[in-house]
């Protein structure tokens, strides 16, 4: 397969045109350029023309789903192009289409002295660096290291017609790559924590569980040596859906399911230096335990092998409901993920879910709840098994959106909006985010060729 | 009911690098785990103890190791074990099956007895799978390899277990005295999660430390220091070397014209006989590559 060559699209290539939201799309052609020199080739020789863009085709909102024109898939761009090796400012420069599992593994060989690590931490571990930076995915340790910005020094934007911008990384972070393709990557490392230990609570009630949840962002930071780095929840529906497609998934099988009577799981992880992290995870196990959760049944993990694990079984949550979505969609193809992702700082993560839990209620309506107790974000899936669910999904979602814009102004989805989500959110939650890109694409993709279809409606144009 | 189990801390990567001159693993620089295979030794005996009504039954670990192998023992103590031995001296390095299993017997036999000593079936660093057996001779006890079901049953007012072992092709079920020594399958013995209230309370628990000296002479007079690591070991490693492995050729892309020329160069390049280049050549053209 040449790499600088545009080859048409054929059924070699059918599994280019979908990505983890299930949905399908259409192409003229294809290309895998291997470095920035093949890159700006491919885009000069296709200048005028649409283009999509992919990383690892994990995202969950169809960003990388083509709506014709050409696929420029990244994943050959893949190399270490710098290391800076200062101690105070430790540094890692890359093109995009590296992974988090291969970059972790680049960090330990660079780096074989002290641990670092990059600490945007999706649970989706096959995720491309520049998708992460395009869709400013955060992970679950954004409660401790902050957001995805915080972990980018710089980077660079080929436009369309193949030249480039250093922009602000605030400009492409985020940007789900409507504006142009990222070359490169500069990324901040930090130091690992000495100990992690993940510790599973299980709440036979869930009301308990959100009170638990509530107590827990003090521990967020402490001076005590040791703080929560992730701070997770999944409900029942969530783990019996888990239960059901676990035996698939080569990283849980072994696993063991949570007890039967288990309403909710919540899973911590905290850091820090060892003595410390054995007296919060005592203090937060005494606090579980006063809120009704067994402390003979919790789970403890120390190691990176039970790390991985345990973090695995956290993604699991997102894998399950995209395997519902898949089966779905072999009776009804027109099925599609029914997701959202929005945070809501200032509120109650247990307030939150409690609106979500309502919405499916009343509406007649299966859905899994799983997210981030910090912010809060809770992720909600709905579970649509025919295409009267399905359109009924739709509309509660667009509610949600609504409410939600109007309560909270809150709006931005975690895991960007790409083609799916535009069909989920209010018209004002969308002309808010829109906002914020119009006079970039003004300048910089007036014709809407980068990614047309993500964010902005197709025909629109700019000029 | 008394039951020891045998497990080892191992490298966390299985493909960890060998030192040529020792012919040993390179374990510095690793991050060592238990062996996933003795996890699911440790999981059969904490199922036996479960569905057992016995107060006293209890679950020593034995593990042959450095001073860190400490912290398999915690490991263990976070799963449920009740008490653990930590089998360290200089004198037990470079040990080989021969002389690890020997030194694990006399661990076993010092603090024994036993009714039911548990392994896995293998470690992911050694790989030989014969240490089980081995220990079974030592210690004089029937062994039973590729278990996947054991159960204590009552039998004549005597406890004796109830066992699936699994052979290429069939599997048995037997009925067995104790004491006995079984190997469990991993894949029947999935462990359990390590508890949170077992794992904070590890940290203050007690270890037993074994050195060389610690054992009472052996009878019969034996010189028991060559029974023990390098010096008792029966075998040698006189060189590790990666497989070879099948060189990566670019893939090509080509219509069949340009392909049936290209194998036809790489043929002659062989040099294969001549005239199965004609064959060739006349069954391209027949089939319209040429």
């Amino acid at each position: 397969m040449g790499n600088r060559k545009i080859m048409p699209m054929d059924e070699r290539f059918q599994e280019y045109l979908s990505d983890e939201s299930k949905l399908t799309g259409w192409a003229d052609a294809i290309a895998f350029p291997e470095n920035e020199e093949e890159l700006i080739a491919v885009l000069k020789e296709n200048a005028g023309k649409p283009v999509t863009i992919q990383g690892a085709k994990t995202g969950l909102a169809g960003g990388a789903v083509p709506e014709g024109g050409l696929v420029l898939n990244l994943s050959r761009m893949n190399h270490v192009l710098g290391v800076s090796k200062d101690p105070e400012n430790p540094e890692i420069t890359v093109e995009p289409g590296i992974n988090l599992e291969e970059l972790d593994k680049i960090i330990a060989r660079e780096f074989p002295k002290k641990a670092y690590f990059w600490p945007p931490s999706p649970t989706e571990t096959t995720a491309s660096v520049g998708g992460v930076a395009a869709t400013r995915a955060k992970g679950i340790n954004a409660c401790y290291y902050g957001g995805t910005e915080n972990y980018i020094s710089s980077a660079k934007l080929t436009l369309l017609d193949g030249t480039s911008r250093i922009l602000p990384k605030e400009e492409i972070l985020g940007s789900e790559g409507i504006l142009g393709v990222i070359s490169w990557l500069t990324l901040k490392l930090a130091e690992k924590p000495a100990c992690v230990w993940g510790v599973s609570f299980f709440f036979k009630d869930e009301k308990e569980a959100f009170a638990y949840a509530e107590e827990l962002p003090r521990y967020q930071k402490t001076e005590e040596g040791a703080a929560l780095y992730a701070m997770e929840y999944m409900d029942r529906a969530t783990i019996d859906l888990i239960g059901h497609y676990k035996s698939g998934m080569t990283r849980i099988s072994m696993i063991p399911d949570p007890p039967e009577d288990a309403s909710a799981l919540i899973y911590l992880e905290i850091g820090g230096t060892e003595d410390a992290v054995e007296e919060l995870a005592g203090t937060l196990m005494e606090l579980a335990d006063a809120r009704g959760s067994d402390a003979d049944e919790a789970w403890a993990v120390t190691d990176d092998a039970g790390i991985t694990a345990a973090r695995s079984y956290r993604h699991a949550s997102a894998e399950s409901a995209n395997l519902f979505v898949e089966e779905a969609r072999r009776t009804e193809p027109a099925i599609t993920k029914l997701g959202t992702d929005i945070s809501f700082p200032g509120r109650s993560f247990g307030e939150i879910v409690g609106i979500y839990e309502n919405g499916l209620k009343e509406n007649g309506l299966k859905g899994c709840i799983f997210g981030h107790i910090s912010e809060p974000c809770p992720h909600v899936n709905i579970l649509a098994k025919d295409i009267a669910e399905y359109e009924k999904g739709t509309a509660l979602l667009r509610e949600w959106s609504k409410k939600f814009w109007e309560t909270d102004r809150a709006a931005a989805p975690e895991h960007g909006i790409g083609k799916l989500k535009r069909r989920f959110l209010c018209e004002e939650s969308l002309s808010g985010i829109r906002k914020k890109y119009r006079d970039a694409k003004t300048e910089l993709d007036p014709d809407n060729c980068c990614n047309r279809g993500d964010v902005f409606p197709e025909g629109e144009r700019f000029r | 009911m008394r039951i020891a189990v045998c497990m080892k801390q191992v490298p966390a990567l299985s493909d960890g690098g060998m030192d040529e001159k020792t012919g040993t693993l390179i374990r510095s620089g690793q991050k060592a785990v238990p062996n996933i295979y003795d996890l699911s030794a440790l999981e059969a005996a904490l199922r036996s103890r479960e569905s057992a009504e016995d107060e006293n039954f209890a679950i020593d670990v034995y593990t042959m190791g450095p001073k860190s192998a400490e912290a398999l023992i915690r490991e263990a103590y976070a799963y449920g074990a009740d008490h653990g031995y930590l089998i360290c001296d200089s004198k037990f390095a470079g040990a080989d099956v021969l002389a690890t299993s020997y030194t694990l017997a006399r661990a076993i036999r010092e603090n024994g007895p036993y009714d039911l000593v548990f392994c896995g079936k293998q470690t992911t660093d050694g790989d030989t799978s014969q240490v089980s057996a081995a220990l079974a001779k030592w210690l004089e006890l029937p062994s039973f390899s590729g278990v996947t079901d054991v159960r204590i049953i009552q039998e004549n007012g005597k406890d004796r277990i109830y066992l699936k072992q699994r052979l290429d092709d069939r599997v048995l079920t037997l009925k067995a005295g104790l004491p006995s020594l079984i190997a469990v399958e991993k894949e029947t013995f999935p462990a359990r999660m390590p508890s949170l209230k077992l794992r904070l309370r590890a940290g203050k628990k007690e270890i037993t430390r074994i050195e060389a000296g610690s054992f009472r002479p052996e009878s019969g007079g034996i010189k028991e220091k060559e029974y023990f690591g390098q010096k008792g070991s029966a075998t040698r490693v006189i060189r590790i070397f990666p497989p070879e492995r099948a060189e990566k050729h670019p893939v090509a892309e080509l219509d069949g014209k340009e392909a049936g020329k290209q194998i036809l160069d790489i043929w002659e390049g062989l040099g294969l006989r001549k005239e199965r280049n004609h064959d060739f050549e006349e069954r391209a053209r027949d089939s319209g590559l040429s």
